[in-house]
């Protein structure tokens, strides 16, 4: 049992003037005395309860007492500011719990301001126009983004395009065009590339980067920033009216634009070596044709509902199979405007190459089902996140190029099937290019030969 | 994360907060004199424990957690000012620790009858309490408003503190009757 005046010692601790010399005896002296802490431990719950019941007391007694001057505490009049900086002090701990976990929670530092037509791909972060945004990555498919960080500055998204937010003065440009308007408060603002640090010094500018290559962009409409390069610590200003381009270990110097629009995507779109060589379709369509839901330039793929299989013809004569080291099979998604998105979860697809009496077939016959019994071999698969109805996806495997190094004949069929199921009835649609697709190119094989 | 789910942590961090905070609060309290500077960091501890709920392991105790980032809370607190030494070693943040984590079940209920304790008490203490403890006024404070020595507001302060523990005492038994 502690004495009554080893707790008159500990209870100094709890006086609001225990000088630190004090304190650090007074814990030394708890080192050895478990009793001690625990009295302590009691007496520290009674001290902190304390404050706040006081607090609370206190305020109710001023919003009782307000119209007439208190009689109660004369006393204390000396310290009127200090009662109110109490009273707040009280709400702020009646509040505090709530705001503290919603600013917590709320480690947002940009705002997705508008957008235009814009198409999303699955990711961390909301993409309603307004939403509030923190770090995350967003994935833009088609269409505008306006997005203002706190810092001030805005950055206005050209789909496709991949932004990772880092905080209100960084983000990471892996791909797409990022046009910037720059206020004085931003000063500073970076947007990294994978080939380049872009450093704003109060302007307008735009940064394209080039997936695949990583190639680099940089156009200044007006103002001044800088492009640090990220293999190097070469620097090169870039003032009104400039570009530069930054391209792996190469590092281009600032040109003067002219009327020259900047090039936001590479050229070729399905981009090779000159060891390789794309073979579209010769013939490609789809089974399982619903009247007035078909399309003549998509391909379309499904499971559950009316099924929708496609079947691609390539010809490959003339082409020496002996020599083909690498073959990549190539599908051009594309909207459908049929069925919702949010009923079909993560979408796998797999790759058949038909094999046995496989019978000579047609664009035009391919109405209801496929001709004759062919077997069949699964060749590959590739996965489309949920939400996702562009962009290109490709299977690359052994059994891909042994299928087409095994076949007779000089036209192989390949057949596109979508394994997963929709959730719920009226699912998505999924499609990609055909031949006959005015933009997007044709289902395409590439093929790597051993030069010869 | 989901919003169904995120809503649930959040749930989840509220209810979990709410039991461990009086602990915090006591622990905090006792480290440092200051009632300002113990209610910042107080609310430090609260906005650590919501950034980094996503680490707590559930098979610990929450109030454990909540107490150990405390105490780098303290830490921090002290290291600005260069007084690290004032900082309560390891070993007995554990034991004060253990301590306030073994009177969780009633604590809620002293709380509770610590307000009927306060109304009780004679008018003149429960002055020297509204100095202390509402406009937080340290001993050396007070007895410069009272026109006494720090050392007899000190001594007065102890027996109100004593009054009031064994005024909880008495109430909780009480209730224990009922």
């Amino acid at each position: 049992m502690l004495s009554e005046e080893r707790r008159r010692e500990l209870d100094r601790l709890f006086d609001g003037d225990l000088s630190d010399e004090d304190r650090v005896e007074l814990q030394a002296s708890l080192e050895s005395d478990p009793e001690a802490i625990d009295w302590l431990a009691g007496r520290a719950l009674l001290h902190a309860n304390l404050r706040r019941t006081m607090q609370r007391r206190g305020t109710e007694t001023r919003t009782q007492t307000q119209p007439q001057p208190s009689k109660k505490r004369p006393v204390v009049t000396w310290s009127r500011s200090h009662s109110w900086m109490a009273i707040a002090a009280t709400f702020v701990a009646l509040l505090g719990l709530v705001l503290l976990l919603r600013l917590a929670s709320d480690q947002t530092f940009a705002t997705l301001e508008k957008t235009r037509s814009a198409l999303w791909e699955s990711g961390e972060l909301p993409t309603a126009d307004g939403s509030r945004l923190g770090r995350g990555t967003l994935r833009l498919v088609e269409g505008l983004a306006t997005l203002r960080f706190d810092s001030g500055a805005e950055v206005i998204l050209e789909a496709p395009a991949n932004l990772t937010l880092v905080d209100s003065m960084n983000c990471v440009l892996s791909k797409g065009t990022a046009v910037s308007d720059i206020p004085d408060s931003a000063l500073g603002f970076r947007i990294k590339t994978p080939s380049a640090d872009v450093v704003d010094y109060g302007t307008r500018f735009a940064v394209s980067v080039h997936e695949g290559t990583g190639e680099t962009h940089t156009q200044v409409m007006e103002g001044r920033v800088q492009v640090e390069y990220a293999t190097s610590d070469r620097v090169v200003e870039l003032r009104t009216g400039q570009r530069n381009t930054v391209s792996g270990e190469t590092s281009g110097e600032a040109k003067d634009s002219g009327e020259q629009e900047p090039r936001t995507i590479p050229v070729t779109q399905v981009d090779y070596g000159p060891d390789w060589r794309l073979l579209e379709t010769s013939k490609d369509i789809y089974t399982g044709r619903v009247s007035g839901h078909e399309s003549e330039v998509l391909l379309y793929l499904k499971t559950g509902g009316p099924e929708r299989v496609s079947y691609l013809g390539f010809d490959l004569s003339g082409i020496d199979r002996d020599s083909f080291e690498e073959v990549e099979l190539l599908l051009h998604f594309a909207p459908t405007g049929w069925g919702l998105a949010s009923h079909v979860p993560d979408a796998s697809f797999s790759v058949y190459g038909l094999v046995g009496e496989v019978p000579e077939w047609d664009e035009s016959i391919l109405n209801r089902r496929f001709p004759g019994e062919p077997g069949e071999i699964r060749l590959g698969s590739f996965t489309v996140p949920r939400g996702v109805q562009k962009g290109r996806f490709q299977v690359q495997t052994d059994a891909l190029k042994d299928f087409l190094l095994e076949r007779d004949g000089s036209v192989i069929t390949l057949k596109i099937v979508r394994d997963t199921k929709e959730t719920e009835g009226g699912g998505l649609v999924h499609g990609f290019a055909s031949r006959r697709h005015p933009i997007l190119p044709a289902p395409t094989l590439a093929i790597r030969q051993t030069p010869r | 994360m989901t919003d169904a789910a995120e809503l649930e942590a959040r749930e989840r961090l509220a209810r979990l907060w709410i039991e461990a905070e009086p602990a915090v609060r006591a622990f905090v309290f006792a480290s440092i004199s200051s009632f300002s500077d113990a209610e910042d960091v107080v609310q430090k501890v609260a906005l650590t424990v919501a950034r980094r709920f996503d680490e707590y392991d559930t098979e610990r105790s929450f109030e454990a957690w909540a107490l150990w980032l405390a105490k780098s809370r303290v830490i921090d607190h002290y290291r600005v000012s260069g007084r690290d030494k004032l900082v309560f070693s390891e070993q007995l943040v554990d034991q004060f620790a253990d301590s306030l984590i073994s009177r969780q079940s009633e604590r809620s209920a002293r709380a509770v009858a610590l307000e009927t304790c306060v109304e009780k008490l004679p008018d003149k203490s429960r002055q020297l309490l509204e100095l202390r403890y509402e406009d937080g006024a340290s001993a050396e404070a007070m007895a410069e408003t009272l026109h006494s020595s720090a050392g007899s507001v000190r001594v007065m302060l102890h027996r109100v503190r004593n009054l009031l523990a064994d005024c909880i005492q008495t109430e909780l038994g009480k209730e224990a009757r009922c």
